[in-house]
């Protein structure tokens, strides 16, 4: 005896959608229900995201960043360059003339923000060194800057430690990744709880339909489906839902999003398709499995 | 589809058994009425009958069914072969006449078009024909009472139970009623009646099975109103009330 025919299949479907259209407010509550819980995590995603893309634009900067005196040739550029690289291992040296200086930040911030009153020299030239790898901690880093300001160095200026403040970023990454699993797992499990619960409200409501269905011979796929597709189209929708809420909040913070730009060199950007995509997966899959885990159970202990 | 129960016993709590030592033969094309006054077994047995309740001790063979040995998996298969007409309908009020009676059809998997014709053809048959998309709230008493029946024989099942299918009606909707299951016999088809109303047993050629305490009191055949010798005293006091 086969459990499936296509005509079971489109009678599960029209099951389906009756059963929704049938309770349009409570589709309403649940989904709206489902979508305020999942913007809390789309929204920490997004924050992680781009926590992420900032650290990761910051890390193609240098271990340290030595701002060098005005007026030094090109000569002395090329000496310093030698003996800098001499000092450790170097992994990467890149020098930036006053010039190049300048046409970066006005490509980065838009030639009508800065206009083109500013004189050639007017940024300091900068070396940016970046270690090999072993040698990258911040304690040999901290030591090799201190080692670069000595008064003898004469041409250097001031020297950054880049990984420093790129140090700092990792840590507040790192706890944006913590409470990004822990609201995770809180709105993953309330989407659960919620689903289950609606979902014995549901059969609540339909426990005469269940009872009649058993007993004109409707097979448990019969009864469970529709009431599986529909968890999981509700997740699904709240979790679409979530992520056009956020976006939507995102957009509406464009002021706050400019001046980010400006001060950090650095533009929020929405939850890529893929990440989009799996967090309306893993939401569909959360519904799907609350829906069957509760109807089971509902009809288990109803039989 | 014949319908053979051996010994069977039931009991809600084990010292107090509901059914004791049952046992019937229903052959295909029999119309057979379960009479008893309430709390005699009667709705038990017909929950038995149907897979609604365990078969605890003895035997029931439908058809190609063994109940006492049916996997739950398979009772919808079972059901699909059964008609049950319950005693409080089990219509879904707020669904049309139609769905209602397309339901089992849908459960099956049986197509759009195929589940209106046949739906269309049993409400017109019982006089609802009028009343296709009528919501079951709006009907009355025994307008409900001719959609669960219509919803019992759409899937053509072998074998009919009716619990009580003429309780609350009038005494003509009531012969009505029996007289529109009497006629599926013509398809080979058993039915059990389960009925306080005994006066209308004298108007079909049925057998009668009287249950008292859970037992089979009686059991005798009525051909339209001719009770067979061996059980006519008990017959004529009982149907007379």
């Amino acid at each position: 005896m086969s459990l499936v025919n296509f005509g079971m299949l489109r009678a599960v479907l029209r099951q389906t959608i009756l059963g929704m259209v049938r309770r349009l407010p409570t589709q309403w509550v649940m989904i709206a229900s489902v979508a305020a819980m999942q913007s809390i995590l789309a929204a920490t995603i997004l924050l992680a995201f781009n926590l992420d893309r900032l650290s990761e634009q910051w890390e193609r900067g240098g271990d340290l960043l030595v701002f060098l005196k005005p007026g030094i040739t090109q000569t002395r550029y090329e000496q310093l360059s030698s003996q800098l690289e001499a000092l450790a291992q170097v992994k990467n040296l890149s020098l930036k003339t006053p010039k190049e200086a300048l046409k970066e930040l006005q490509e980065s911030l838009g030639n009508d923000f800065l206009g083109d009153s500013f004189e050639e020299e007017v940024l300091p030239a900068t070396i940016e060194l970046e270690f090999v790898d072993d040698l990258d901690d911040p304690a040999l880093v901290e030591f090799r800057a201190n080692l670069l300001q000595r008064p003898e160095v004469d041409e250097v200026e001031s020297v950054i430690e880049g990984r420093g403040l790129l140090a700092k970023l990792y840590e507040f990454r790192e706890l944006i990744a913590f409470w990004r699993w822990i609201i995770g797992a809180w709105v993953g499990l309330s989407v659960m709880f919620v689903f289950s619960q609606f979902v014995r409200l549901n059969l609540h409501q339909r426990r005469r339909e269940v009872e009649v269905l058993n007993s004109v011979g409707a097979t448990r796929f019969f009864i469970l489906s529709p009431l599986v597709i529909e968890g999981g189209l509700q997740a699904c929708i709240g979790s679409i839902t979530a992520l056009w809420i956020v976006e939507n909040i995102l957009d509406s913070q464009k002021v706050g999003a400019e001046m980010l730009s400006e001060l950090l060199l650095f533009s929020p950007e929405p939850l890529s398709l893929t990440l989009s995509l799996s967090f309306i997966a893993l939401s569909t899959s959360l519904g799907v499995v609350a829906s069957w885990r509760s109807a089971v159970y509902f009809l288990t202990h109803q039989e | 589809m014949r319908v053979q129960v051996f010994n069977l016993n039931h009991a809600y709590l084990s010292e107090h058994p509901v059914l004791s030592d049952i046992s019937l033969d229903l052959v295909p094309g029999s119309l057979n009425f379960l009479i008893g006054p309430s709390g005699s077994g009667k709705s038990t047995l017909m929950r038995l009958l149907f897979g609604d309740e365990h078969i605890q001790t003895g035997q029931v063979l439908a058809g190609q069914w063994s109940l006492a040995h049916l996997h739950k998996r398979d009772l919808p298969y079972y059901r699909r072969e059964v008609g049950f007409i319950y005693q409080d309908l089990r219509l879904l009020h707020n669904w049309t006449a139609e769905d209602n009676v397309m339901l089992p059809l849908e459960a099956i998997g049986h197509s759009r078009k195929q589940q209106k014709q046949r739906a269309h053809l049993l409400l017109h048959q019982v006089g609802l024909g009028h009343h296709l998309r009528t919501p079951v709230a709006q009907l009355s008493g025994g307008e409900r009472q001719r959609v669960a029946i219509a919803r019992s024989l759409v899937h053509n099942p072998k074998f009919i139970l009716a619990d009580e299918p003429t309780a609350n009606l009038d005494p003509k909707l009531s012969d009505g009623v029996i007289e529109l299951l009497n006629q599926q016999r013509q398809r080979g088809v058993t039915i059990l009646i389960s009925t306080h109303e005994h006066a209308l047993i004298k108007l079909f050629n049925c057998n009668v099975f009287e249950m008292k305490t859970g037992k089979i009191a009686q059991r005798f055949s009525s051909l339209l109103g001719q009770k067979s010798p061996q059980n006519t005293a008990g017959f004529i006091k009982e149907a007379s009330q």
